[in-house]
């Protein structure tokens, strides 16, 4: 009870220097910010795109709507890599997804790397782009690795100041996607929902609410995930990621290898009755099956996806 | 202290101990970056983390690059079987890379780890040459390269059912020039 | 008339002349690269996105028209056994009856079959070697059942259009003929007044020849046509080697309809796809022909139909004026590619 109420109290402060905080948004760009983002097409349930369905994918061309394609892997391209994404751009609307811009990176953002994210984004004309709450890289050193930030004060002044370097650039709206949190830190001020929340209130951002690492956040850290979804601001989830994860060592880990579980499909059947989105996205990384082996799940989001909307 | 100087210093700190997360995560110390590390010394920045969600986070990552190698390596994966996380760990220890090409650099450098290691079979050293010039070709615009083999090694890495590679000496020749390029194979005389 | 060599122009100092010269050889290589730039991309930007059931023989005739839709159904009747060996002479139709493969009378062959297959029998009814087919009577015949293939093309501006194309042509005529005129003259005037030095000026009327050549090509497809192109060789990159995707254990699951592997893999990639497959003796035979400028090599289908466990072979092969199977887009390369 007492930690309770002493979470409240930290809440609340943090709340009021929130209020006068200089970079934060009036309620008037709040509500353009949330408008800006009721406003983006819907596009339905599509698959994180990876290069072993290249060939397939037109076979299943009626239950794929679109493509999230890895931004990084268009860096530089190679030239079957730059027909790759023109023959992908040509056929499907796509939308980048980056992995190391960094946002949670207190040294700042990589001006290289966000150069180069800028080009695939200026190259795609997507209708939204995304990255991740987290830090990649730190003291020099590119962990390689998505690594959660401190749920702190000091952590979303970093991300709003690297945001508002990313959005001078980038001129498309900016999705950004919760990851599993491997690490917890003592310095944390807000709870999940809270943070996730500030963050987009801070900032003209959107979320891309990864359901299967709320999921396993849910169970490693023992809260309620739709008690989260509740307290998020709902017209920023702009769009969902799941995939199957897995349960080593008394843990769940988002190990992106296999099909979906049931207790994420009941999650996310849960999520999108609380709000609309405007697209799903299956993100399988690892042991990817052929195209045809993950259609039932995407057909199977889709009817959610569609029941959710009638 | 004004509030931007607190907020500087809270950064400060965030910076550092994000520093010092990273150097957790990938075994490196300031020496081995090349760059002055003010965090390692500083054991407070992790205190408070647990050192098992540390040292998962550390596993989980060393994981990653071994998958990613292994993929950009089918054929020295083959070779080395089960034994290819051991000794990419005993590679990695002393090596990391950063970048958007890690993983072609991970492969790289590891091929030419294991030839200074390893000699058998007879047809790994050939393996670990034709990957090798295969990740040079991948991560350079301007790429030139002539060497001999004396195993059959492109053939027997698309083939599964083919449990060693035949012995026919061959000439590759390696070349790719800005956005043109392909790998060409020569038997001698060429 | 002697105005006509006295006049400021032809009295202009040679190197004053060289530059004017060469400033108006640059004026037209640009003129003439605008023109084939407007003449290549027409009107549509948008890349045209991959048909969900293609058709081989569409994909053919815009990589090769005619001579590659003749080509791609030469692949389709080889693989279905209806073109076999005839006793090591050429090649020969043969049609199903009841249980058995038989050679048979040219009016009722193929009747089951789309039009331009049916040429192709008709024409084989009686033995001969392959490249044969590639006459100007079947090209004619067989233009008239691609109608539908130009349309389309036309449609999607796919192809360079046909009166684009002539201002093109009347662009390089007037350009080279007012270039070298131009130079011709000059010449003229420097020796009727004794002036021998004109090396450079004869060096710079052959160079813009050249240039004016080379600045005036321009592709038969447009960009767009190029970009779909590209696209179909990108999408199923893997048929680039039919033998390779043959050799796997499971093979993908390609949006063909009803085309086979290797039909798919000729309409998008040529004969070079069918290198080391099971159709490689229809590779090889075409690869003698374009060595042997237009010979025949012979090559081996396997069973032919039911009664047809014994292996038949039969020849055929490209040629003549038709031998672009790598044409459009590289189906024929030698090498292991080693792609990403």
């Amino acid at each position: 009870m007492v930690a309770a109420a002493v979470a409240d109290v930290v809440v609340a402060v943090a709340v009021a220097a929130n209020s006068t905080s200089p970079g934060s948004m009036s309620d008037h760009q709040g509500h353009q910010a949330a408008e800006a983002y009721v406003s983006l097409p819907s596009y339905g349930v599509g698959l994180g795109f990876r290069p072993v369905h290249r060939e397939e994918l037109f076979s299943h061309r009626k239950s794929i709507d679109f493509l999230e394609i890895i931004a990084d892997h268009y860096f530089d391209p190679s030239p079957p890599k730059q027909a790759e994404l023109e023959l992908l751009q040509a056929n499907f609307p796509l939308i980048p997804h980056g992995l190391a811009l960094s946002i949670g990176s207190a040294e700042g953002i990589d001006a290289r790397y966000l150069s180069k994210f800028r080009s695939i984004v200026e190259q795609v004309r997507p209708a939204w782009c995304s990255d991740h709450i987290a830090f990649t890289r730190a003291g020099g050193i590119d962990i390689g690795h998505l690594t959660p930030v401190p749920k702190s004060r000091a952590s979303l002044d970093v991300i709003r100041d690297n945001l508002r370097r990313v959005q001078d650039v980038i001129h498309v709206p900016i999705i950004l996607e919760n990851i599993t949190e491997s690490i917890r830190y003592p310095e944390d001020e807000f709870s999940d929902a809270e943070f996730l929340g500030r963050i987009c209130d801070d900032n003209q951002v959107g979320l891309l609410l990864d359901v299967t690492n709320l999921y396993i956040n849910s169970v490693n850290h023992r809260f309620d995930p739709l008690e989260v979804v509740q307290r998020l601001p709902r017209d920023r989830i702009v769009q969902l990621h799941f995939v199957g994860g897995r349960f080593e060592e008394g843990l769940w880990v988002d190990s992106h290898d296999c099909a979906t579980q049931d207790e994420i499909w009941q999650l996310l059947e849960a999520v999108l009755a609380m709000i609309s989105v405007k697209g799903i996205i299956l993100e399988r990384d690892e042991r990817i099956p052929p195209l045809a082996e993950l259609i039932p799940e995407l057909d199977r989001a889709r009817s959610i996806f569609l029941a959710s909307k009638s | 202290m004004t509030p931007s100087r607190d907020q500087d210093s809270c950064r400060d700190r965030l910076a550092l101990q994000q520093r010092a997360l990273a150097e957790s995560l990938t075994g490196l110390t300031g020496n081995k970056t090349g760059v002055a590390s003010n965090a390692n010394g500083d054991a407070s920045l992790l205190s408070g983390i647990d050192p098992a969600e540390i040292a998962r986070s550390a596993e989980t990552l060393i994981r990653k690059r071994i998958a990613q190698t292994r993929s950009a390596l089918p054929g020295t994966a083959r070779i080395l079987g089960s034994d290819f996380p051991g000794a990419f760990r005993e590679f990695a220890e002393e090596h990391f890379f950063h970048g958007t090409d890690a993983i072609w650099r991970d492969a790289i450098e590891f091929t030419r780890w294991l030839r200074s290691r390893r000699a058998e079979p007879a047809w790994l050293s050939d393996t670990l040459r034709w990957e090798y010039e295969r990740c040079m070709w991948e991560t350079h615009r301007y790429y030139l390269s002539c060497f001999r083999m004396k195993f059959a090694v492109p053939a027997w890495i698309s083939r599964i059912d083919q449990p060693s590679p035949e012995r026919r000496v061959q000439w590759i020749l390696v070349w790719r020039c800005d956005r043109k390029g392909r790998i060409d194979i020569f038997s001698p005389p060429f | 008339m002697a105005w006509l060599f006295e006049n400021p122009l032809a009295n202009l100092p040679g190197p004053a002349f060289l530059g004017l010269y060469g400033a108006l050889l640059v004026g037209i290589v640009l003129f003439l690269r605008v023109l084939a730039g407007r003449i290549e991309n027409p009107g549509k930007l948008d890349r045209l996105g991959i048909a969900e059931a293609l058709d081989p023989f569409q994909v053919a005739y815009l990589r090769g028209g005619d001579t590659e839709v003749i080509r791609t159904a030469m692949v389709d009747l080889v693989e279905q056994g209806r073109l076999v060996e005839h006793q090591g002479t050429g090649i020969r139709a043969w049609l199903q009856n009841g249980t058995k493969w038989v050679a048979t009378d040219p009016t009722d062959i193929g009747a089951d079959l789309p039009p331009i297959h049916r040429i192709i029998l008709r024409f084989f009814a009686t033995p001969k070697t392959s490249e044969t087919v590639f006459t100007p009577e079947i090209r004619s015949q067989v233009h008239q059942h691609t109608n539908s293939y130009r349309t389309w093309m036309e449609q999607e501006e796919l192809e360079v259009d046909a009166d684009r194309a002539a201002w093109m042509r009347q662009g390089f005529l007037y350009s080279i003929i007012g270039f070298e005129a131009l130079g011709a003259y000059k010449l003229t005037a420097a020796l009727l007044n004794q002036r021998y030095n004109v090396i450079f000026l004869v060096i710079m009327m052959g160079v813009g020849a050249v240039l004016i050549i080379v600045s005036s090509y321009h592709r038969k497809l447009t960009q767009r046509g190029r970009n779909y192109l590209q696209d179909l060789q990108t999408a199923f990159a893997s048929l680039k080697s039919v033998k390779a995707v043959e050799k796997k254990p499971t093979q993908p699951e390609y949006a063909f309809g009803d085309a086979s592997l290797p039909l798919m893999a000729m309409g998008i990639f040529g004969v070079g796809a069918l290198q080391g497959s099971s159709l490689d003796p229809f590779y090889r035979s075409y690869q003698k022909s374009a060595a042997n400028g237009g010979g025949c090599g012979s090559f081996v289908t396997s069973s032919c139909g039911s009664s047809g466990d014994t292996d038949s072979s039969g020849s055929s092969c490209g040629s003549g004026s038709g031998c672009g199977g790598c044409g459009g887009g590289g189906g024929c390369g030698g090498g292991g590619g080693c792609g990403s």
